[in-house]
């Protein structure tokens, strides 16, 4: 009794605060990255100083914005924590759970590297298993390869010296965009729909031919459709599919 | 005095070659000879020629005299006498001419020194009058039928009479109707016409599309111009539907309807206002998501019976996180709709609560929206692993000041994160979950119970 006493008691002296709920980022179809605030079905999306993105992903954590020949990395804010020169071309950006570890993989280099403690770290991954379609943290630290050849299949590459794992087949050969989470679930472009698939195989089909797929940050996916559109998909036990309105 | 001899056997020479006389039909110039015929004329009929008088010499020429002294020959569209004629340049008239009795007529056209003679002849010829209620009225060749304005897909007609009021008995070999949107199917040539009969035909003007459009109709070699204007049928009036009542906080389908069919094609908008409640300001999150904005533009094509979006059939819009009224404005043809929705005042909305331990704090985080922009009371019920609530029950806190403060200076309506921290001195790892209940003007919101 004395103990809730005393927890009530120091509750009601320290109150929290109240602000604008964040949702993450998202990048146009010509690369501007916005911010998107609100909540489901009310978002504001607002233009960043951040044009000309050729690649973008977000955690809850990191943001990271690949350019034409350099990546940035932002913190939970949007601002600025590091710049370095990168292989050209478009990147495939993948995080851990937590969101404070970031996986990128230039495709055009077909390079992997980790965004970790502040620093970039080389993956020495051979890529000789087939295309990589997107990347991921796994929840024991090594980074999860989607590889799409035939079929698609999840890899775990050991961060230390490349090494494979572990392999998992996960369905068909994806028609387009693919997006790994770091619990293993992938959305997956097929046939004019986006299957959000669980580790265990089961999942949900969603009516939308996303074009492009990325991370918007606290469990939200961005989806761009060959139409132009932006959809912010939610992943919960049921996928929620929210209109995202151009940035002014 | 050699020199002055030249000079003055040259200067009436001089004078007459000043000007040359051409006729020009509207591309090429023609010199005029000592005569000039405007050939056959039908009684009644006139018949117009364009001349140009071209100053052929290095000085300037004063226009001292331009007739046409002739029954039935009027010059018109001259300029003025003294006007100047510029070295190599020109001045342009028209000779126009009508007679009714029949016969040769001539006349000779003076301009300054140079001269030709106008010629014409006028035959019998039949009467082309239009047919109305009240009066007929005779046509020439070169007056113009009006149809006046006809919705495309509809039709206008105008009756013509071609009469014969000459004493010999006429007839018109060839006619003919040109101009895509003229018909005259009864129209059969040869007509030959008996003194003091008549004929009629019907002419329609059917226009397929919204312009300005001509035609001619030919007998012989008369030819009477027909004009008409096509417009586009008005476009229906338009409405709005949505696919359920609008409540704040949510994503919907608006699609617009229209009233009829379209018969013709047209680019409406519908523009979105927000009028906020008392109390509330405006909220960016009310907008057309494909616009990004509050206005939106759809299409409506012939055969439509709603908008046409971008996107398709219908556009989403943000309803916002804002009691107030939006306003949709349709514009459409000669159509301005405007329709109202109230959103009313509801009781705080949670879209996710998140309750975690740390190793003596409790973290409890509430995003929602409050749309009236009154929340703050809150109560915090604590459930230990049994499921029973701590005594002594729900800790209630108000922060009303901290949320109007926020709402003061927030870009995302009525939207919020909450987050309060709850201190432990104990064994943080007995509380097992918490429920909150937030209060503000519309009333009471409790959330399922969230486990640590």
């Amino acid at each position: 009794m004395r103990f809730w006493l005393l927890l009530l008691a120091v509750s009601v002296a320290l109150a929290g605060d109240v602000s604008t709920p964040a949702i993450g980022f998202a990048r146009s179809a010509t690369g501007d990255i916005w911010r998107v605030s609100g909540i489901a079905g009310a978002f504001v999306t607002e233009s960043t100083e951040l044009n000309g993105a050729v690649s973008a992903g977000f955690s809850t954590a990191l943001g990271i914005v690949k350019f034409g020949d350099t990546v940035r990395v932002l913190n939970a804010n949007g601002e600025l924590v590091n710049e370095s020169s990168a292989p050209a071309g478009a990147a495939l950006i993948g995080f851990n759970a937590k969101g404070d570890t970031a996986a990128v993989y230039y495709e055009a280099a077909q390079t992997l590297t980790l965004w970790r403690d502040g620093e970039w770290r080389d993956v020495p991954f051979s890529g000789d298993v087939g295309r990589v379609a997107a990347v991921a943290i796994g929840d024991s630290g090594s980074v999860l390869v989607a590889v799409a050849g035939d079929r698609l299949s999840v890899v775990s590459v050991r961060v230390s010296d490349g090494a494979i794992e572990s392999m998992s087949g996960a369905g068909g050969a994806p028609a387009g965009p693919v997006l790994l989470m770091p619990d293993r679930t992938l959305l997956i472009e097929r046939d004019g729909a986006l299957f959000v698939r669980d580790r265990n195989g089961s999942g949900q089909q969603v009516p939308l031919d996303a074009e492009a797929l990325s991370h918007m940050g606290n469990g939200w996916v961005q989806a761009r459709t060959a139409s132009g559109r932006h959809v912010a998909l939610r992943l919960a036990n049921q996928v929620q599919i929210f209109e995202l309105p151009e940035a002014q | 005095m050699l020199a002055r001899w030249i000079l003055l056997a040259l200067a009436p020479l001089s004078a007459f070659a000043q000007i040359q006389l051409v006729t020009f039909d509207g591309t090429v110039e023609k010199a005029v000879g000592a005569a000039t015929d405007l050939g056959t004329v039908a009684a009644a009929d006139a018949r117009e020629i364009r001349f140009r008088a071209h100053n052929t010499s290095t000085s300037p020429v004063v226009l001292t005299k331009l007739t046409a002294s002739g029954t039935g020959f009027t010059i018109t569209s001259a300029p003025s006498l003294q006007s100047i004629i510029a070295p190599s340049n020109f001045i342009e008239f028209r000779v126009h001419f009508s007679a009714t009795g029949e016969g040769s007529y001539s006349a000779p056209l003076t301009v300054n020194t140079a001269q030709t003679l106008l010629r014409a002849t006028v035959v019998p010829a039949a009467t082309v009058s239009v047919v109305n209620d009240v009066v007929g009225s005779v046509l020439t060749s070169d007056s113009a039928l009006d149809f006046g304005r006809v919705q495309k897909g509809k039709s206008s007609s105008q009756t013509i009479r071609i009469g014969n009021g000459t004493n010999s008995k006429l007839t018109i070999q060839s006619c003919a109707i040109s101009g895509a949107a003229f018909h005259a199917p009864a129209l059969q040539c040869p007509i030959a016409l008996d003194p003091g009969a008549a004929a009629t035909i019907i002419i329609s003007f059917d226009p397929a599309t919204a312009s300005a459009q001509t035609g001619t109709l030919l007998l012989d070699n008369r030819s009477f111009t027909l004009t008409g204007v096509g417009f586009d049928p008005p476009l229906p009036k338009p409405s709005i539907a949505f696919e359920s009542p609008l409540a704040s906080g949510t994503q919907q389908r608006l699609s617009v309807k229209l009233a009829a069919t379209a018969e013709s094609s047209g680019m409406g908008t519908v523009t979105m206002d927000f009028q906020p409640a008392a109390g509330t300001a405006d909220d960016p999150a009310i907008r057309f998501t494909g616009s990004g904005a509050r206005n939106l533009s759809f299409n409506v094509n012939e055969g439509d019976q709603a908008g046409a979006f971008p996107a398709g059939v219908d556009t989403v819009f943000q309803t916002g996180t804002t009691a107030g009224t939006i306003v949709f404005r349709v514009k459409l043809g000669d159509y301005n709709e405007q329709f109202s929705f109230a959103i009313g005042p509801a009781a705080v909305s949670v879209d996710h609560t998140v309750a975690s331990r740390r190793v003596n704090d409790l973290d409890v985080s509430i995003t929602g929206f409050d749309n009236t922009r009154t929340a703050g009371r809150f109560a915090f019920t604590f459930f230990d692993k049994n499921g029973q609530p701590v005594q002594p029950g729900a800790v209630r806190a108000d922060w009303r000041d901290m949320f109007t403060n926020y709402y003061r200076s927030s870009k995302t309506g009525g939207s919020f994160t909450m987050r309060a921290t709850f201190p432990v001195t104990g064994d943080a790892t007995q509380i097992a979950g918490v429920e909150v209940e937030m209060t503000n003007d519309a009333g009471t919101t409790r959330t399922t119970r969230v486990s640590f």
